[in-house]
């Protein structure tokens, strides 16, 4: 038996864990974020995403990381305020695009997916220890 | 201790089980990952298609390997990933008490040999 191929599994569902909780970052920047109308790149804030992509080491598929960050491209949600000092001269405010609800729903896909990677970690766990019970008495 | 058909048997079917289980973790880590196809272990069908040819020798039951294959069909989501998430969690749960199960075979048959030698 090779106890490596468990070690590697739990390194696998530790990468998946690290994954979701980068995503789960960059999602909590977006909700909190989603009124900033300045940034340093200037302008409004763009909603961000990640991006996964699957480790390979040797040809084998082994965990998953963020391969990359990108902004959304698409248009910001204008806003009628002509008393902010961001206003544009017809008084529209370009305001975050994100939307506040989605993040919230990809929020919950994060924090499933996190949980399940946790619970392929128990599971190599629970099999380590039954490994370990093997012969014990003998 | 002489090698023997079930410990051969048991020992083969204990790794393919850990070879599932890393496998199956991958495909719950890359539940996200844009464009990736899930990995699957066979095995059983295998030693099955073996065990029906008696007598099996040693020898054949040593050539036969766990493989990993690639799932290529069912596109059904718009990011090409084919992992279904629950599928997965049934997966690992039934093969983690496979597991516990051979384990548990294992020890019954050592139990036996301990009691041989101990007379009681």
């Amino acid at each position: 038996m090779e106890p490596t191929q468990l070690f590697s599994s739990m390194n696998i569902s530790a990468s998946g864990m690290s994954a979701q909780r980068l995503r789960m970052d960059i999602i909590a920047s977006n909700i909190a974020n989603v009124q900033t109308t300045r940034t340093s790149q200037g302008g409004p804030y763009r909603k961000k995403e990640v991006v996964f992509a699957s480790i390979l080491k040797n040809n084998v598929q082994e965990g998953v990381r963020v391969a990359e960050i990108f902004s959304d491209p698409s248009p910001f949600r204008l806003l009628y305020n002509p008393q902010h000092p961001d206003a544009n001269p017809e008084g529209y405010v370009a305001m975050p695009n994100v939307n506040t609800i989605s993040e919230m729903i990809d929020m919950i896909a994060t924090t499933r997916s996190y949980e399940a990677n946790i619970t392929a970690f128990k599971s190599a766990q629970n099999m380590f220890s039954k490994a370990l019970e093997l012969g014990r008495r003998y | 201790m002489r090698k023997d058909l079930t410990y051969l048997w048991l020992e083969k079917a204990l790794d393919a089980c850990l070879l599932r289980h890393k496998v199956i973790a991958n495909n719950i880590a890359n539940v996200s990952t844009p464009g990736f196809k899930r990995l699957e272990v066979v095995f059983e069908e295998e030693l099955k298609a073996l065990l029906n040819k008696k007598p099996i020798s040693l020898s054949q039951l040593k050539k036969v390997e766990p493989e990993i294959i690639e799932d290529q069909n069912s596109t059904w989501r718009e990011d090409f990933n084919n992992v279904d998430i629950e599928k997965e969690m049934v997966e690992l749960s039934k093969n983690t008490l496979q597991y516990n199960l051979y384990i548990q075979l294992l020890n019954g048959k050592l139990e036996r040999i301990r009691k041989a030698i101990a007379g009681r």
